[in-house]
């Protein structure tokens, strides 16, 4: 044996995987079905089969800064024919949720974000932040100038000069890790995968975005067809619902509800915010749904995975709940407690899903993105 | 020994119930056999040659029938089955159901009646590869060495064209069921199996193209006596396949399926790629496994299997069998786990090595036994029922034969012990 190969597992890698959704791993006994029952999979080094391998020996490094992980879409079908109940699905999931906290650059969030028992902490953040700026948003409102009030909304509760701050310094924060997280991650695919990326960048991130709308891969799945329409609708609430708030960020700082030109603008707020949120409730409830139906064949899924769907369901309640309870409130500018209840239960939600989206499931954004546009320039598909 | 002349019910009719008989009846012990065929042999019969000595069963089983011929302590009841078993007084009582043959002993099987009878049946020994007339003799060796009428087939009284050809009134076409009440002292278990349905394994397409046939139909279409005198050829076309592919666990080590190991069919199919090399050397064979697994003197025969031209070993289980066009012939992938590639194999045919299902799983024999989760038998706590062969485990025929042997001490001393 010339070219003997020392392998080093990585155990606490190892335990983590099988606490977090791949408890199964060790089932594998290497038959290589699912590599071939995986409609993503290409024909030169498929995947799952050596990511099964590499979670058995507890290779951490190759595991993170391996495309194919991303380039799996958690369908189920090869979990589903899997001869031993490994479900290769479930462990690749695993295998994701450690990437990206492996990448996120601050490692309280993507420990505290990912672990049940540290929710109250988590929230706590958003939550305090918000409870101070509602306290003194009173003073606030009385020492600002007339011309720099806003009108409408829950300025009277929460300042809106504050709103934006905090939210504006959370997708700051946000931007940040997933800059630092996908840098870090495209360094290392490039140092350890087979693989390396060629020409463009723009034209691999053009064709990676056109394929994520379309959704053209996902639904090459088999097992979970439904679940591809259920988490496209889900994508463009998403897209829907930064439409709205770029256009109510326009409508507030320049142009104001009264020209005509606001007043058209608001409108097409309203509908786009309105369709989207219940795109977003329509899309996320399925997914739930569909989570909960095909528990047997390709998983439920972790914490990582329904404590971040409930979290956008939240969102998407809380925010029609807040407009609907708004309106019916006797003057629209003094909403009354259940209202402001609401509206500071929605803030929390909005809050947790911005500043920890790099460390929540939500960074597969970034990091799935960013491994397709990898995969794409190096010829991998 | 003043328990000679005590009785053991052998339930099944392969070579573990055969050996079992004919041990106790050696040993002066009666046998009786109730077999659900219509003849003796069970799987072994339909097989074209033992592996690793690619030597025929015929040879053995005829030594087989004509022990049991010359011994009047062995007595066998075909097309028949176990309706019930009671223990009283140390006593087993079983009733025992006999369905009509339609036949009678006075048939010599001179095959005067097949000529005439107009009916086709698929022909169930040659697994649906052929057919045989509504009056057949199941095999050129089978016992008893008579016709039987199939019932479901015949179109009874009204033809009668067999009535009038056999010259020996061997032909009852009015022939009813009936029950017969067996005393015996031990019961021994040998139900055996049944190949696993490759319909249910949707991903590997059996029943999409007759090119993909299962190991049990490439062991007839290799037998002499089999649909195609012993020529492996293409069931669609007759043409002799230039490449073949063995699927090997098609159905077994697979919880969606048969959670065990089959245990003989990565032996079956080196045996396999033999025949077709004797046929013609040119012939590839593609083998895709999991796991080799060959135990003890075996190990050898697999050396030699391998190490022959034209005799690629993939390791790598078939996930996808895909038509190939006009060809009549298929894609199959699998991912090579060695070179962590994915091969796309066109062949001519394929085989899948299906495993063992044990016939419990068709239907549980009304005896008290425990089963384990494939459905093999455990042993009894009433040690006077004694489980063998594949209905106890997966196991080649040499390890039956043994095993029967024991299975039949053991029954002897449940009669002595009492």
């Amino acid at each position: 044996m010339a070219d003997t190969v020392m392998v080093k597992p990585d155990l606490s890698f190892i335990r983590e995987l099988k606490e977090t959704g791949g408890d199964t791993l060790k089932q594998c006994y290497q038959c290589a079905t699912c590599s071939v029952i995986c409609p993503q999979s290409p024909d030169d080094k498929p995947f799952p089969r050596k990511e099964m391998i590499w979670a058995g020996w507890g290779l951490k490094e190759k595991l993170v800064s391996d495309p194919d992980i991303w380039l799996c879409h958690h369908c189920g079908d090869c979990t589903s024919y899997c001869p031993r109940g490994a479900k290769p699905g479930e462990v690749l999931g695993a295998v994701r949720k450690q990437a990206i906290q492996h990448y996120a650059p601050v490692k309280f969030f993507a420990k505290a974000v990912n672990d049940k028992s540290q929710l109250l902490k988590i929230l706590a953040i958003p939550a305090v932040i918000l409870f101070l700026a509602a306290l003194a948003t009173p003073g606030l409102n009385k020492a600002l100038p007339p011309s720099l009030m806003h009108e409408g909304a829950f300025g009277n509760f929460i300042n809106t000069w504050l709103v934006d701050a905090i939210f504006t310094s959370a997708a700051l924060f946000a931007l940040w890790s997933a800059f630092k997280g996908i840098t870090n991650m495209w360094a290392d695919m490039k140092a350890h995968s087979p693989q390396q990326p060629a020409g463009s960048l723009m034209q691999g991130l053009t064709a990676v975005v056109k394929e994520v709308l379309g959704h053209s891969k996902f639904k090459e799945c088999d097992v979970n067809k439904e679940r591809a329409t259920a988490h496209q609708l889900t994508l463009y609430a998403f897209i829907g619902l930064a439409v709205t708030t770029t256009l109510g960020f326009i409508i507030m700082y320049f142009s104001g509800e009264e020209s005509i030109f606001g007043k058209m603008l608001f409108l097409a707020m309203k509908f786009i915010g309105n369709a989207s949120a219940v795109a977003l409730i329509v899309g996320a409830g399925l997914l739930y749904l569909n989570r909960k139906a095909k528990d047997e064949k390709s998983g439920l899924g972790t914490y990582f995975d329904w404590g971040f769907l409930t979290v956008v369901l939240l969102v998407g309640v809380s925010g029609f709940l807040a407009q609907i309870f708004r309106y019916m409130g006797a003057d629209n500018h003094d909403p009354n407690f259940l209202a402001k209840l609401i509206y500071f239960i929605h803030l929390v939600c909005v809050f947790y899903l911005f500043a920890y989206a790099p460390y929540s499931k939500f960074a597969h954004l970034f990091y799935r993105t960013t491994a397709l546009v990898y995969a794409r320039m190096s010829n991998r598909q | 020994m003043s328990e000679q002349g005590k009785t053991i019910l052998v339930v099944g009719g392969g070579i573990s119930v055969m050996t079992t008989a004919i041990e106790a009846a050696e040993a002066g012990y009666k046998a009786v056999i109730i077999e659900r065929n219509s003849y003796l042999g069970g799987r072994v019969a339909q097989m074209n040659k033992y592996f690793p000595k690619l030597c025929p069963p015929y040879c053995g089983m005829e030594i087989n029938f004509s022990r049991m011929r010359s011994n009047p302590n062995v007595r066998s009841y075909t097309l028949a089955r176990l309706e019930s078993l009671n223990k009283e007084d140390g006593t087993y009582k079983a009733a025992v159901k006999v369905e009509p043959r339609f036949v009678n002993s006075k048939c010599t099987a001179c095959g005067e009646c097949e000529k005439v009878c107009p009916v086709d049946r698929p022909n169930d020994f040659n697994y649906g590869m052929d057919t045989t007339k509504a009056i057949y003799l199941p095999h050129e060796m089978a016992f008893p060495v008579r016709y039987a009428v199939d019932g479901a087939a015949c179109k009874g009284a009204s033809c009668g064209k067999c009535v009038e050809a056999c010259k020996y009134d061997a032909i009852e076409l009015e022939m009813q069921a009936e029950t017969v009440e067996i005393e015996a002292d031990a019961v021994v278990m040998a139900t055996g199996w049944n190949p696993y349905d490759p319909n249910k394994i949707d991903n590997l397409a059996f029943g999409k193209s007759p090119n993909i046939i299962n190991n049990v139909m490439m062991e007839r279409l290799a037998a002499v006596n089999g649909p195609t005198g012993g020529k492996i050829q293409r069931p669609s076309d007759g043409k002799e396949p230039a490449s073949v592919a063995f699927v090997q666990c098609a159905g077994s080590r697979d919880e969606n399926h048969m959670q065990h190991c089959s245990a003989i069919c990565c032996l079956a199919t080196f045996k396999q790629i033999a025949y077709l090399h004797e046929q013609n050397p040119e012939i590839q064979a593609y083998m895709f496994y999991i796991d080799l697994r060959a135990q003890g003197k075996y190990e050898a025969f697999v050396q030699d299997v391998s190490a022959q031209e034209n005799t690629t070993l993939i390791k790598g289980k078939v996930a996808e069998i895909a038509e190939d066009g006009a060809t009549g012939g298929f894609i199959v992938t699998a991912e090579n786990a060695v070179t962590g590639e994915k091969v796309h194999q066109a062949v001519d045919m394929v085989v899948l090595a299906t495993g063992m299902d044990p016939a419990s799983n068709e239907m549980r024999a009304p005896v008290s036994l425990d089963y384990e989760m494939s459905g093999f038998m455990v042993p009894s706590s009433d040690p006077g029922i004694i489980a063998t062969g594949v209905a106890k485990k997966p196991s080649d025929v040499a390890s039956c034969t043994q095993d029967a042997t024991a299975a039949t001490l053991k029954a002897i001393q449940s009669i002595v012990r009492r």
